[in-house]
């Protein structure tokens, strides 16, 4: 727990203050004392594509670069915000002001549910309730408050005052609560907004500078009149547009600004010791305390339900999007696009082998094939020229004997049940010498290697090269604009879809431990 | 600050379930229906759950000393309680649920009433936490501490003292 708050500081620095989009960045090493102990453990299998390296959970493909790409290389921005109770979806400036709450759904202050809105009729004056003539109705008020189901909160036991209208579009509650410098901020931030007005007009017209009207054949220009025309577009050009209202913005008078004193050098220029700069509130964490804080349950104020983030990522390199989230029920979370690196690259994962210092070793290494069509993989050394990587905490093994033939392992698509086709008998022929298993769209292939190491961990190091295959989808008429139509049906044709193989090349570090 | 230190215990005293939550056999559970625990948590010996009253909701990693008491919070209502067959009037209460975060924990002998206990929060040894109190994430409440009720404990708070105070 007394770690939280630096982390916490730490997240909020990185987060710019961007008008129209807010770029989270995280940062890329999170503290092992935060991870799960699945992810604590460190990473057994690291993928390399160029400066891109680490374990394939925590990296992403790029469908369009080809490219694997990590933290540093994607941009998550945030697309649109959605209430969980009214289903309304807002923009973020839309809701900047409002603290990134729902402006019409309130959160109870002791349970943190949804309030709901609930109505009575309340009569200013004597009238029976059998009465129904026009003078009754009329002396009748409806007044809203809300209430919550959980706990039975409601804003009558707060001593809150009843609503007279309730609108779909603005809530008539404002718990804000009240602080004499909330209207010098208001009125602030009115000046700047008018300031930043003023400067894009003044760009905007520095822009459009009045062209010069040279006068290449005048003798031409005036034997057809174009002179007075020519000088009639130009002297309308340089006019401002009628929509540009050139504002005049005022510094507000902020009163408590006038009132400050000159510090001495003396207090300014003191030396102070390391304790009592300890002691000393910073200012993040003046801006993180509150202003005012209730002593009692009676005293606390709903809040605007906090929205839920649709968040977008994008590849910094061609901008195409990477993760696109849906709203879904429940605490799931659905992709409508979805470039992560399991879902793209064959994962690879090293069975615990027993390994023993200078004596030969033979392992089994899993391969999942994540398409749904079956690939080619083929594995080959590293080059020579190559050095160990820097993020590697160990040494590497010798006498590396990886499987010599490519190895096609099957799509996702296959079933258990089938009967295997008689290609992959005689397949499973051929590679009997380093296939270990086949199941369904997992195989088992056989290393053999050599460790050096007892102490440190032995690393085996490889290139691996698989087709990957994107579906072109094609439409009814050719290229050349002719309609593929059947004349004599009278039915559109359907092209087959055009499949584009590509490719791709990582290097793969495994971690094989310490030997015995 | 506060981390339960490693000890040792005899498997055939606690029932360990699917989610990781080790419950002792001796721990008093009523209402077992309306008690939601998520995940890992730990409840010990002679602890009570009373989620007859209300529902309980508690977060993972949670852990309810020897002795301790978990008592939903209850609300009086304006209208007062008729017997409808002696015609006698009483105090109207209603119990409403008891929600609990992640990473509480709530030592020996300790009494909570709480109407709603956020994350990261410790609760020390014979602590008193009355009806309706609101306890924000990160707090801490130092052993032998008396909260009145429905008092609001703010986050990163710590909370002492006999009535206890910030």
């Amino acid at each position: 727990m007394k770690s939280d708050f630096p982390l916490f500081l730490e997240l909020r620095k990185q987060i710019s203050p961007c008008s129209s989009q807010v770029l989270v960045k995280m940062s890329t090493t999170i503290p092992t004392a935060f991870l799960p102990p699945f992810l604590a453990q460190g990473d057994k299998v690291i993928y390399s594509d160029g400066d891109v390296h680490g374990s394939v959970f925590w990296l992403h493909f790029c469908r369009h670069c080809k490219q694997l790409r990590n933290r540093n290389g994607i941009q998550e921005e945030i697309e649109v915000l959605r209430c969980t109770s009214c289903s309304e979806t807002f923009t973020h400036s839309e809701t900047s002001e409002k603290e990134h709450g729902c402006p019409q759904c309130f959160e109870c202050p002791v349970c943190s549910q949804a309030l709901i809105v609930r109505s009575s009729i309340v009569s200013s004056g004597e009238v029976a309730p059998e009465d129904l003539s026009a003078e009754a109705k009329a002396l009748q008020e409806k007044k809203f408050h809300l209430v919550c189901r959980t706990c039975r909160w409601s804003t009558r036991s707060a001593g809150i005052p009843d609503a007279t209208k309730q609108s779909s579009v603005v809530s008539p509650w404002n718990f804000k609560p009240s602080s004499s410098t909330h209207a010098d901020v208001l009125a602030l931030a009115d000046y700047y907004r008018g300031q930043s007005i003023t400067d894009r007009a003044s760009m905007i017209s520095k822009n459009q500078k009045p062209k010069k009207y040279r006068p290449g054949y005048p003798f031409i220009a005036d034997k057809y009149k174009l002179v007075s025309v020519a000088q009639k577009r130009i002297s309308a050009a340089s006019a401002a547009p009628p929509d540009m209202v050139v504002l005049q913005a005022r510094l507000p008078n902020v009163g408590y600004l006038d009132n400050l004193t000159e510090c001495s050098d003396e207090k300014l220029l003191r030396s102070v010791s390391v304790e009592e700069a300890q002691k000393r509130l910073t200012l993040d964490k003046r801006l993180c305390y509150p202003g005012e804080q209730p002593l009692t349950a009676e005293k606390l104020l709903p809040r605007n339900k906090p929205l839920v983030v649709k968040k977008l990522s994008r590849c910094k390199a061609c901008q195409h999007v990477m993760t696109k989230t849906d709203f879904a029920a429940a605490h799931t979370v659905k992709f409508k696009i979805n470039s992560s690196a399991p879902l793209l690259v064959p994962t690879i994962k090293p069975c615990k082998p027993s390994l023993t210092v200078g004596k030969s070793c033979t392992f089994v290494v899993t391969v999942k094939n994540p398409f749904v069509n079956d690939i080619q993989m083929s594995f080959s050394p590293v080059p020579e020229a190559e050095v160990m990587p820097s993020w590697i905490n160990g040494v590497a093994v010798q006498n590396v004997e990886l499987p010599s033939t490519p190895v096609t392992i099957l799509s996702r698509l296959c079933v258990a049940d089938e009967k295997p086709s008689e290609g992959t008998g005689a397949l499973a022929r051929e590679e009997s010498s380093f296939v270990a298993f086949r199941k369904l769209y997992t195989v088992g292939l056989k290393f053999t290697c050599t460790p050096v190491s007892k102490e440190m961990d032995n690393w085996v190091s490889f290139m691996i090269t698989y087709d990957y295959q994107e579906v072109q989808n094609t439409l009814f008429t050719s290229a050349s604009g002719t309609d593929l139509t059947n004349s004599s049906s009278g039915e559109p044709k359907p092209k087959e879809p055009q499949i584009q193989t590509t490719w791709i090349t990582l290097r793969v570090d495994m971690n094989l431990g310490k030997a015995v | 600050m506060f981390e339960m230190e490693e000890r040792f215990y005899y498997p055939k005293d606690f029932v360990e379930t699917n989610t990781g939550n080790k419950v002792n056999k001796k721990t008093i559970l009523c209402g077992s229906q309306q008690i939601l625990l998520s995940g890992k948590s730990i409840l010990e010996q002679d602890s009570v759950i009373r989620a007859d009253l209300a529902a309980v909701r508690i977060g993972k990693f949670f852990v309810l000393g020897r002795g301790a008491v978990l008592k939903p919070s209850y609300k009086t209502l304006n209208k007062p309680a008729v017997n409808t067959q002696s015609g006698a009037t009483g105090l109207n209460f209603m119990y409403s649920s008891m929600n609990i975060g992640e990473y509480v924990f709530v030592n020996e002998n300790s009494f909570v009433q709480a109407s709603m206990i956020g994350n990261h929060v410790y609760i020390g040894q014979n602590c008193v936490v009355s009806r309706g109190v609101i306890i924000r994430d990160c707090v801490s409440i130092a052993d032998n501490t008396y909260v009145p009720p429905d008092t609001v404990i703010p986050p990163f708070a710590v909370f002492a003292g006999n009535i206890g105070t910030r």
